[in-house]
């Protein structure tokens, strides 16, 4: 037995089957000027032409076995039916993350060219802080954090950490909603947390590029869940984009306006991406 | 044109418009969050250049000089003046020279810090705005918040499209109110803590 023979016995034939479906369709779609019922019977033929040819190679039956024919009946009109399908959920399933993306994406538009930051001290308190003694300062921002569960804030590393000018040590944990700036009075067993809140907008910026990275060291919960519905939405545009093209090149790869503003938009980008 | 020819076309020209830029901004989501990528890993060197007679020493001047030699190119931002000498950076996404010429010298100072491919799709999801000193960056600014109202409009002549299909209202229905609580609850849990 040959090659090809083994590789059917095996149920590898669909990769054949698929292959000559695409360059043929790719060739219907090009000469064929009757453009609903053309590509279909074209690539009908193609195929048990070539299968034709295949089976009597290698001595075998026509017509092929349950593998094959399963490709062999996915004609493009059911192909273009279940991508448009997926396409329709996933977007649905999308549409509240894209409004949310679009808000977020115009908030750092207008937000960076208002050169605005939307900051302002909702809460500023002095409170009683007894700091281990023996501790590095990480240690002591982070007792801070703990004792006083600051709200969203992230554990922080020596980069956030500075001296003010009496010597007294200074943080700021950055959080979605803002931030809290810690200050610690050693001498006077006191610390001091300023809380800021952004806006609306400056939230929406922050919310949006929260993403899962389960390994970041205190991760609030309520943050691991924005970060999961990030991801998920990362992944559904992933789907939502791909189909989209399928379903454009499988319907109308003669739409004139549509490629034009391909090229345009991808040399757009290309030419910035080399400016910048 | 019918209303609803009218829409599928006006959808279908803004994903062509977006795909290439929304496929970028995936990517580079992608690449943010992975520490696989290493976008904090800057190759960092120094160099020198002889200043030619008749360049003048000003930081424009010098950068022209240095854009024309060196092929440095960027916003110009921190400029100091000191103790009788200048410098300033030269901001690229990704990466930056520090320029700095004394004013008794011809040679320019400069240092390198070059940012790999990944660290410049990081800078370039997190670029917005029209303020820059470079007209590059304040273009891509600008695509970027065309893609934000492009977003809106794509969003909404989806929805509409989808209203056409009358087989698909319920289960479209579920899916869509399903994930626009999901999304008001996730935010609002977050906002609100």
């Amino acid at each position: 037995m040959t090659l090809r023979g083994q590789l059917d016995q095996h149920g590898f034939i669909w990769v054949q089957d698929v292959a000559v479906l695409a360059s043929r369709t790719v060739v219907c779609y090009s000469l064929c000027s009757d453009f609903k019922n053309g590509p279909r019977r074209y690539q009908f033929e193609a195929q048990s032409t070539a299968y034709r040819s295949l089976c009597a190679e290698d001595k075998m039956t026509y017509p092929p076995r349950s593998s094959s024919i399963a490709v062999g009946i996915l004609s493009l009109r059911q192909l273009r039916r279940w991508v448009r399908k997926l396409h329709l959920y996933v977007g649905l399933l999308t549409f509240s993350s894209l409004l949310l993306l679009g808000a977020s994406g115009m908030a750092a538009f207008l937000h960076h060219t208002q050169n605005s930051n939307g900051n302002s001290v909702v809460r500023d308190r002095l409170m009683q802080f007894e700091a281990d003694v023996g501790t590095s300062d990480v240690a002591i921002a982070n007792q801070v954090r703990r004792e006083f569960e600051l709200s969203l804030a992230l554990k922080i590393g020596k980069g956030d950490i500075s001296h003010d000018g009496d010597g007294n040590l200074t943080a700021t944990f950055s959080t979605i909603n803002g931030s809290h700036k810690v200050t610690v009075f050693r001498e006077q067993s006191q610390v001091r947390i300023v809380e800021r809140r952004l806006g609306l907008a400056g939230f929406l910026v922050r919310a949006h590029s929260v993403l899962l990275r389960p390994s970041s060291p205190g991760l609030d919960w309520r943050v691991l869940v924005l970060s999961i519905y990030m991801a998920t939405t990362l992944m559904l545009l992933g789907i939502l984009v791909p189909t989209g093209l399928a379903i454009w090149l499988l319907t109308r790869p003669r739409h004139k306006r549509a490629r034009l503003v391909v090229a345009a938009s991808s040399g757009l980008f290309i030419a910035l991406w080399m400016m910048i | 044109m019918r209303l609803s020819k009218a829409i599928r076309e006006t959808h279908l020209t803004l994903a062509a418009f977006m795909a290439p830029l929304l496929a970028v901004y995936i990517i580079s989501a992608l690449v943010m969050e992975q520490p696989f990528f290493e976008i904090s890993r800057i190759n960092e060197s120094q160099f020198n250049v002889e200043l030619p007679f008749g360049v003048a020493r000003s930081a424009s001047s010098v950068a022209e000089f240095l854009n024309r030699e060196k092929g440095i190119s960027g916003e110009i931002t921190s400029r100091r003046e000191k103790d009788g000498a200048v410098s300033y950076n030269i901001k690229r996404l990704g990466s930056e020279w520090k320029v700095s010429l004394a004013w008794d010298s011809s040679q320019i100072e400069v240092q390198q810090y070059l940012g790999n491919v990944f660290r410049y799709l990081d800078r370039i999801h997190r670029h917005s705005g029209v303020r820059h000193g470079n007209l590059a960056l304040n273009l891509w600014g600008i695509l970027a918040g065309c893609v934000a109202v492009s977003l809106f409009i794509f969003g909404c002549s989806g929805i509409y499209l989808w209203f056409l299909l009358v087989k698909e209202r319920r289960i479209g229905l579920i899916l869509l109110c399903g994930h626009a609580a999901i999304t008001i609850l996730v935010l609002g849990l977050v906002r609100l803590a």
